[in-house]
């Protein structure tokens, strides 16, 4: 082999022997510069290993496998087979993450202010200690729900077992700020939960409408299904154009905080042309109820003494009266309109919600939907038209919390599909199949006393719960909110409805997740107590009391669900490596663990935790062994040998459980909806005091922009955009995603060129100015700006020039607002721009 | 014969960068960390350049790498021989132990395929070491395996039965920049079948 | 005096390669491949191109000169050329990776399809024959020069290895099918006609130097090369414009627009225009017309100068307008750095050195035959 010397060596040997001549002396001893890429030839590709598992560096969790070349984890690909297969570049990053130089190595301790991220290494004892001290303290003093946990969707499946572990209700995830709006939409509609619990039936699909939304990015198993059907046709609307539009889809620029005038127009054309799906809507949704005046469904009690409430009145065609909508052999009338005699003797003029529904969609005649939305009718009146000639889907949404009318917005796209009978058939909007996982904790009553009963058969006695029954921060403000973070920090703020005092952010960020910086800012500097747990140095960092380091996904075991999938099935994650050298990371569901063992010690051991795991080596073996009883539980669920779904599970990493099985809700099965049909007039919604019909609002959380140099702001994810993956080192050289984008017409309006810089000021809290980088493209329509969303660091624990300090974090410019009830905060915003260089 | 040759399908890329990225860790991992570790592209040390470019007003994204050229001008250029038409795969290859860094290769390719290595100062080029020895060992590169988006395929043009060559009957495809005569092997889509 | 100058140019002849192997040792890569010290290379190549040219005026046409100023000064002449070729060959082996097996490894590839290898292998030719060449020369002594005899036949030899070497250099980035604005044939009548000029200009300015005392000789020089850059530099201009119009109706013109009415007019308007043909001619014009020694030597450093430039445009500014693979233009940026600065800076002293060294120890002047160890004074 050729002695390989160094740039230094040579300059030696050059330097004494002048030897930069012609003359080939020794021609393989010396050679000038190291030779990589012959010993890098000799050094891979001995040993290639592929471990399976599913990827953690967003909440996806799509299946992977980890390739070790001679022992370094060197790439990961997509698990073939995998329901949900891989990956993105945020996945490709995984190798970086292990032992990225940002990396959280050591507990750290404040030594300075809040935000001044001046810290100290301590050792786990005293951070522990200390924690569990000024937990107490604050227990005594506030009681136990002011403690208050928010996180994302690392480690949520343990967050129930959090909220028992200390007592209180107060575990509030990011929802408010991604799709909250589209999971009460769902709720009301549909009677279903969170984004994947329906979600389109992408394999099958012919034609996918997306509203705002980047299909495929969040979840790349999404991408991956969509991408392995070949005949779909998908149309995405959307300010900015959303990644997969660079391909074959069809992107349609609308004004940003419109969606729901163009869904409404669209359902206009095709209620007007019939080409809704009469049958359906008669059968499965609650389109021919009739509804008296007041907006109330006119049911069975309306009509008859002792009458069900619960039995809604349709008015049947054949027999000409109103009755119950579930009576066999009816034919509910769509249209009906007319007087019935209530039992009280008067006479009520009814309408079916049909016919309100249609009502409310002529508002919006393309013509007008054009004025509001700017696409063109022609444009609206197609898609529609296509929407039903090919039996499309419209996707339910996923990041939705952007313009403060996003729920009207999901109502709307959910309506769409009921009016086009797509609901549960192939290619269509389908429910998941449950995988009927066991859930952390599960309440049972026994004997007259309630117990918190674990999934590894521990039970803990109702007097440990603490505040645990109380109502939640956001619940008191939001009635119907799946979490809204905002709410947490108005109580930390007022003491309104009571104190939070103590805070644990668990693999999240706060400061680039929910609205408006300073307002949060104010809020963390009145705690007393902020415990950050995470991989990376993310902004919230700066302002806790207490960082303590967690796991990478690589450093762990882990049994769950597979999301993003119509079917039920479960994948296992090992352990692949320890963490790096000089890293003492330890797994979130430790350190809450051991705090809790220090502040409430009867608890932890009332939830069967032991003074043994203190040892980080007993506990990993406890980790191990809840995936163990997890994996059994499922064998015993779906009543398949252990072993066979152990072998399963190692051997291909994941198990299908039950295959999507199509036409069962609401067909078999009713929905969660008080009708237990697709509810395209909410009577969920209509007790809550919100109206049952979505309709358009202009965008309630920033004024307007109106001037030439006033522009929206807008934010939205893609492939590469979770707030760990941005901090890895190749994103350094993605410009698109550190800059704001703008149009080249505007550039060219505004006298901007590509990569210049410009000042953006808030036109929601004017006086709040930000800088940035412009990347001009005809990615993003006239008058809008858009950023991606956990942009623009400020830690002060990143390198000075570190690149994430680039582009927009866009709730340095919004003010807070949330959709009453509901709960979803609205991350858009609206700004001034002047160019500085 | 053998031609193995890429295809990039820019009906389905949806810039997740998964193949430029991974390219990178998989072939150069000495240059993962390294602040400026592609400085001929500005670029991260991988052998994927990407190009946002416009079509017609309409916004499009092309990835390219080296398009394996049949008539290849870097290996004209090169004055070692160290630039060769692998025998077994008819894949551009670069014997290091004969390249002395002259860069010919470098700026005769009208692809920019190659970029120089800052620490060895030879030229870098798909398909990069551990792509090679994986598709000696019968695997596919990396960059094929980790797209999501299926907009990748690497295989034998010659071999009417590949999946490539199925793709390249089922879809309207195109090779960049013909008109030099490189006769670049490399297939963009821009219509899948 | 002359130790002085010998330790002077001994020290330059042991800093340059010092610095060129120091620069090797830190250079950069850059967004383009072939920046400033392939720049240096090609540059000190044509001025032995085209100092050969010159000579051959003598060695091969049999052409004295006004004065008899080229036989007298032949010697002279035959040093310039060789002091020229070592700093080209060094930079360009710097250039590489692996300078110390570079030579080696083409030569023996036969990689007949490769410019560069054709390169290697005239240099080596023109290497034996620049030696022999130079033995013969010095220990003929007088003009150097006997009818059809050896001299004659070395002289149409490095002819025409040298009018080939120029093509063939000009060709390597004339066959670049990436670069628009090299392709073609205008890249080896250019070097040619530029080679003239940078290699006339320098002997004019060599001899005029070392002969600055002998008024005589002076006006002689003046008489010879006034002349030969003027027409050079017309013929340049010609073949240039003939390349411009030519570039307009095609790719190339991607480059040369840029350089013609673009990012890089201000250079070519003033450097190769204005100062290399107008302000040249005229210099040279009135040297010639007043018999001013003064007028030509400006001529000379002008010219020299301006040639460096026109190098530096036809290899980096050309290659910095490239075609993307979507077939639209893009920039690529590049500025020298330290270490290549340095190393032209090497190549220059080794230059100088090399020609002040040859004339304190070679026997170069007309009537001078070597007394010691074969060659030397
Ligand atoms: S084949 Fe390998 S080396 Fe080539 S671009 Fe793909 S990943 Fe990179
Ligand atoms: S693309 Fe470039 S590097 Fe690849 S074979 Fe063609 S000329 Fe060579
Ligand atoms: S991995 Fe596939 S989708 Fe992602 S950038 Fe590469 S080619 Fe495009």
């Amino acid at each position: 082999m050729a002695l390989r010397i160094s740039r230094r060596d040579f300059v030696k040997i050059a330097g004494t022997a002048l030897a930069l001549s012609s003359i080939p002396v020794s021609i393989s001893v010396v050679s000038g510069f190291r030779q990589p890429s012959v010993s890098r030839l000799e050094a891979i590709g001995s040993q290639r290993e592929a471990v399976r598992t599913f990827c953690g560096m967003c909440g996806a969790l799509c299946g992977i496998q980890v390739v070790k070349v001679d022992g370094r984890i060197a790439y990961v690909e997509p698990l073939d087979g995998h329901p949900q297969r891989g990956l993105c570049g945020r996945s490709a990053s995984t190798v970086w993450l292990w032992d990225s130089p940002l990396r959280l190595r050591k507990p750290l301790k404040r030594v300075g202010e809040r935000g001044e991220a001046r810290f100290q290494e301590v050792d786990w004892d005293t951070a522990l200690n200390e924690i569990a001290a000024k937990l107490r303290e604050v227990v005594a003093k506030y009681g136990y729900k002011s403690i208050a946990i928010t996180h994302h969707d690392v480690w949520s499946y343990y967050m129930p077992l959090f909220s028992y572990l200390f007592g209180t209700p107060n575990v509030i995830s990011h929802v408010g700020m991604c799709h909250a709006s589209g999971t009460v939409a769902r709720g009301h509609i549909l009677g279903a939960g969170g984004p994947p619990s329906v979600d389109p039936d992408y394999e099958n699909a012919s034609y996918i409408l997306f509203v705002s939304r980047t299909p495929g990015t969040a979840s790349m198993g999404v991408l991956n299904r969509l991408r392995g059907n070949r005949k779909v046709r998908i149309v995405v609307v959307d300010p900015r154009m959303p990644e997969i539009g660079l391909g074959d889809a069809e992107w349609i620029p609308i004004i940003p905080g419109t969606d729901a005038a163009f869904l409404l127009s669209l359902a206009h054309v095709i209620i007007e042309e019939r080409l809704y799906d009469e049958t359906f809507l008669k059968y499965y949704s609650n389109a021919p109820f009739l509804i008296k005046p007041d907006g109330k469904p006119l049911t069975e009690a309306d009509l008859v003494e002792e009458g069900d409430a619960r039995k809604y009145m349709v008015w049947d065609a054949k027999t000409k009266k109103p009755v119950d909508h579930k009576t066999p052999g009816i034919d509910p009338d769509l249209l009906y309109e007319g007087d019935v005699t209530l039992k009280d003797g008067t006479v009520a003029r009814v309408r079916t919600a049909f016919q309100l529904f249609r009502e409310r969609c002529s508002k919006y005649k393309p013509e007008e939907a054009s004025r509001i939305t700017g696409v063109p009718a022609e444009t609206i009146r197609r898609i529609a038209r296509e929407l039903a000639l090919y039996k499309g889907v419209v996707d339910d949404t996923w990041f939705i919390s952007k313009n403060g009318n996003d729920y009207d917005d999901v109502r709307a796209a959910l309506i769409l599909n009921v009016l086009l009978g797509n609901i549960d058939k192939p290619g269509g909007l389908c429910f998941q199949e449950s995988a009927r996982f066991p859930a952390v904790i599960t309440v049972v009553t026994r004997d007259g006393k309630r117990y918190a009963r674990t999934f590894y058969d521990v039970e803990m006695p109702e007097e440990l719960f603490g505040d645990v029954g109380a109502t939640r921060v956001d619940r008191t403000k939001y009635r119907a909110t799946p979490a809204t973070f905002d709410a947490i920090l108005d109580a930390i703020l007022t003491g309104d409805p009571y104190p939070v005092k103590a805070l644990f952010v668990i693999g999240t960020t706060p400061i680039h997740r929910d609205m408006d910086v300073d307002k949060i800012k104010e809020a963390l500097g009145k705690l007393d107590l902020l415990v950050v747990i995470d991989i990376l140095p993310q902004d919230i960092v700066d302002y806790a009391d207490y960082v303590l380091p967690d796991t990478t996904y690589l450093e762990r075991d882990e049994f769950t669900t597979v999301k993003w999938t119509l079917h039920a099935a479960v994948h296992l994650q090992k352990k692949i490596t320890e963490p790096p050298e000089g890293c003492d990371a330890r797994s979130a569901l430790w350190i809450m663990f051991e705090i809790a063992r220090r502040a409430f010690p009867e608890r932890a051991r009332a939830l069967g935790w032991r003074d043994e795991y203190a040892d980080y080596h007993k506990f990993e073996e406890f980790e191990e062994s809840l995936s163990e009883i997890l994996v059994r539980k499922v064998a015993d669920t779906w009543k398949i040998p252990l072993e066979t779904l152990r072998k399963e599970l190692e051997e291909k990493g994941y198990y299908i459980l039950k295959s999507k099985e199509y036409m069962v809700r609401p067909y078999r099965v009713a929905l969660g909806t008080p009708s237990g049909k697709c509810e395209i007039y909410s009577l969920t919604a209509l007790g809550l005091g919100l109206d049952p019909l979505p309709d358009y609002r202009p965008p309630p959380a920033y004024p307007l922009p109106k001037a030439d140099d006033e522009f929206y702001l807008v934010n939205g994810k893609g492939p590469l955009i979770s707030a760990h993956a941005l901090l890895m080192e190749p994103m350094r050289f993605f410009k698109h995603l550190w800059s704001v984008w703008m149009n080249p017409r505007d550039a060219e309006r505004l006298g901007i060129k590509d990569g210049d810089i410009v000042e953006l000021e808030s036109l929601a809290k004017p006086g709040k100015r930000v800088k940035a980088r412009v990347w001009v493209t005809e990615m993003v329509r006239e008058k809008v700006l858009f950023t991606y969303s956990y942009v623009g660091r400020r830690s002060k624990l990143l390198p000075e020039n570190h690149f994430a300090r680039g582009g927009v974090n866009i709730h340095e410019l919004n003010k807070a607002y949330v959709i009453p009830i509901v709960g979803g905060g609205a991350s858009n915003t609206s700004v001034r721009v002047r160019r500085v260089t | 014969m053998v031609r193995l040759a890429h295809l990039w399908d820019m009906s389905r890329c949806v810039a997740c960068m998964a193949c430029v990225i991974a390219c990178n860790s998989a072939n150069f991992p000495e240059y993962m960390r390294s602040s400026n570790p592609n400085p001929q592209w500005s670029w991260l040390a991988s052998n994927i350049k990407v190009w946002w470019i416009s079509v017609g007003g309409r916004p499009r994204v092309l990835l390219t790498q080296c398009m394996q050229c049949d008539n290849a001008p870097c290996v004209k250029a090169c004055p070692t021989k160290a630039s060769h038409y692998d025998p077994k795969t008819g894949l551009v290859t670069i014997d290091y132990r004969l390249c002395i860094g002259c860069k010919a290769c470098v700026v005769a390719c009208p692809y920019g395929a190659r970029w120089m290595d800052p620490e060895s100062h030879m030229p870098n080029k798909c398909l990069g070491p551990e792509c090679s020895s994986r598709i000696e060992n019968g695997l596919k590169p990396v960059c094929v395996t980790v797209c999501p988006a299926n907009a990748r395929d690497f295989g034998d043009l010659d071999d009417p039965e590949s999946s490539i060559s199925r793709r390249v009957r089922e879809s309207t495809t195109i090779r960049l920049r013909e008109e030099l005569g490189t006769k670049p092997r490399n297939v963009v889509v821009l219509r899948g079948g | 005096m002359r130790s002085l100058l010998l330790v002077i140019s001994i020290i330059a002849l042991v800093l340059g390669p010092a610095l060129i192997a120091y620069g090797y040792t830190i250079k950069e890569v850059h967004a383009i491949s072939w920046g400033l010290i392939v720049v240096g290379y090609t540059f000190f190549a044509l001025v032995t191109v085209g100092a050969t040219i010159v000579n051959s005026l003598y060695s091969v046409f049999g052409y004295k000169g006004p004065g008899e100023v080229l036989e007298r000064n032949f010697k002279y002449g035959v040093w310039f050329a060789i002091s020229a070729i070592i700093p080209a060959w060094l930079l360009i082996l710097a250039d590489l990776a692996k300078p110390l097996e570079g030579f080696f490894r083409i030569i023996v590839s036969f990689a007949f399809e490769s410019r560069i290898y054709w390169m290697a292998v005239l240099y080596a030719i023109l290497a034996i024959l620049l030696v022999v060449e130079l033995i013969y020369a010095l220990r003929l002594g007088g003009g150097a020069k006997s009818k059809l005899t050896l001299g004659l036949a070395i002289a149409v030899l490095i002819l025409l290895v040298d009018v080939l070497l120029a093509s063939n250099l000009a060709q390597v980035f004339g066959s670049m099918v990436a670069v628009p604005g090299w392709i073609g044939i205008h890249m080896a009548v250019l070097f040619l006609a530029g080679a003239v000029i940078v290699g006339a200009s320098g002997q004019a300015l060599y001899i005029s130097l070392y002969k600055w005392r002998d008024k005589s000789t002076l006006d002689y020089v003046t008489q010879f090369y006034s002349p030969i850059l003027v027409l050079a530099t017309l013929l340049y201009v010609f073949l240039l414009g003939w390349t411009i119009v030519t570039a307009w109706y095609s790719p190339a013109w991607i480059s040369w627009g840029e350089i013609v009415r673009g990012a890089f007019a201000t250079g070519f308007w003033v450097v190769e225009v204005l100062l290399g043909v107008v302000i040249a001619i005229a210099l040279a014009a009135y040297a010639l017309l007043r018999r001013n020694s003064i007028a030509l030597m400006l001529t000379s450093v002008i010219l020299f100068v301006v040639s460096l430039y026109r190098v530096y445009s036809l290899i980096v500014h050309h290659q910095s307008i490239a075609l993307s693979p979507a077939g639209l233009p893009m920039i690529l940026y590049y500025t020298p750095d330290a270490a290549e600065i340095l190393m032209i800076l090497g190549g220059f002293l080794v230059f100088l050195a090399l020609l002040l060294l040859g004339t304190l120890l070679l026997p170069l002047g007309y009537e001078e035959k070597p007394r010691r160890l074969w060659i030397f004074k």
